[in-house]
């Protein structure tokens, strides 16, 4: 069972998150509600993935994803986008974003990307 | 949307009472218009005609189109572009409304005629109330309000996404600017780039609540921290797609994190506009400015 660390600000974004995960059988290892909190708990928990909201306080998406990638070459990250974010995405392709999830969540086609990138 | 503006409409008149208005809603949700009230609407078959096919239908195990084309006064095209439009909005309020006795024809006819008059609706624009079209029913709300091109942008948006996401049983009354706002509480998020925006939703707590649980698939009671998120979270995907829409013409803008005021706030400009929107008849304020200096006090 592959295990995912969600990273976002917006409670109502983790829970949804985690719902889809867990119904399609992922283990949600932690929650972290900041890049700094995403950062921190990466390197405690080690996941198989983190899905990254690109945009938060403290420490943004891109900024969270440059750190893990920095120290963990082989980090999974999957970066959660509302849409408009293009610049942002292209930034992330760049720090080593595997894949992207677009808000609203779209349960099947979410599944599909995390389980592409966790395999 | 059509029950929800002139249902109401009906109900502040007191026309019709709450239970009425509840009752027709309900009825609507299932009910697909009749064939007979169709075709005489659309000018395709005389009353006559109609009820001499209903007539018919008591003495035959065959169907309303069937004994019409038989009979000759609908062609095979006719019926299906008429089955077609069976879930039209004014006309399932027709129907409903007179097939419960709450008003005849006549009455209805008079009602439409008081709204128009009380409303300062043009033919064209009650046309545009009836068609259920968000775009069109935008057009009409935003009539009497200055807006530059970006602030009609985001209306329309903004509008499109709520039938979308989150009812599209929508009301929205007309838009107006203010300097000054009382909000109960606020969702509020920024943009910046080429334009800088201050956006958020408000409105009356129950308003807050309906649109927080029914984006977030959660039971909220109260406006709260957990609430206000949920309304963020859907603040948030709309001014995405706003931005979208606005990059297709180079226009560059960025979300900042939301920001959540779960206690009475003023939000203070030189000018904010203000969209009064009913979520399942709650109401819930869309309030922003596009470059102008606001503050939350």
């Amino acid at each position: 069972m592959a295990k995912i660390l969600i990273c976002d600000d917006s409670r109502t974004s983790r829970k949804i998150l985690r719902g889809i995960l867990e119904n399609a059988g992922f283990e949600v290892v932690g929650e972290a509600t900041n890049g700094e909190e995403g950062y921190q708990l990466y390197k405690e928990l080690r996941p198989d993935a983190i899905t990254l909201d690109i945009t938060m306080p403290v420490l943004d998406g891109i900024e969270a994803l440059k750190k893990i990638m920095a120290e963990f070459k082989d980090a999974k990250a999957i970066m959660v986008t509302a849409a408009g974010q293009k610049t942002k995405m292209v930034e992330a392709v760049k720090a080593g974003a595997s894949e992207f999830i677009p808000k609203p969540f779209e349960e099947e086609k979410l599944i599909e990307i995390v389980k592409r990138v966790v395999q | 949307m059509f029950t929800s503006f002139f249902g109401n409409y009906l109900k502040t008149k007191n026309v019709i009472t709450q239970e009425q208005y509840t009752d027709v809603k309900n009825t609507q949700k299932t009910a697909r218009v009749k064939l007979g009230l169709l075709a005489v609407e659309s000018g395709l078959m005389t009353e006559k005609q109609a009820e001499e096919v209903n007539t018919l239908q008591t003495q035959m195990d065959k169907r309303f189109g069937d004994i019409a084309i038989e009979k000759g006064y609908l062609t095979d095209e006719q019926l299906g572009q008429m089955l077609s439009k069976q879930g039209d909005a004014y006309l399932l309020f027709v129907q409903t409304v007179t097939e419960k006795g709450i008003l005849t024809s006549e009455q209805l006819q008079e009602q439409i005629a008081a709204c128009k008059k009380d409303l300062q609706l043009t033919d064209a624009e009650f046309e545009a109330l009836k068609s259920n079209d968000i775009d069109k029913i935008a057009e009409v709300v935003l009539k009497d309000v200055e807006l530059s091109k970006v602030e009609k942008q985001y209306i329309e948006l903004s509008l499109r996404n709520i039938v979308r996401f989150i009812d599209n049983h929508l009301r929205v009354e007309k838009a107006y600017k203010t300097s000054k706002y009382e909000a109960v509480a606020i969702a509020n998020q920024n943009l910046i780039g080429n334009h800088s925006m201050f956006t958020a939703f408000t409105g009356e707590a129950e308003g807050v609540v309906a649109l927080a649980s029914i984006f977030g698939k959660e039971e909220f009671s109260k406006v709260d921290l957990d609430t206000l998120d949920s309304v963020c979270e859907f603040l948030n995907c709309n001014n995405g797609l706003f931005a979208t829409k606005l990059s297709e013409t180079d226009v560059d803008i960025d979300m900042e994190p939301p920001c959540m005021y779960a206690e009475e706030k003023e939000i203070v400009a030189d000018e904010l506009v203000v969209v009064p929107i009913y979520v399942e008849d709650k109401k819930v304020e869309l309030v922003f400015a596009v470059d102008k200096k606001v503050a939350i006090n």
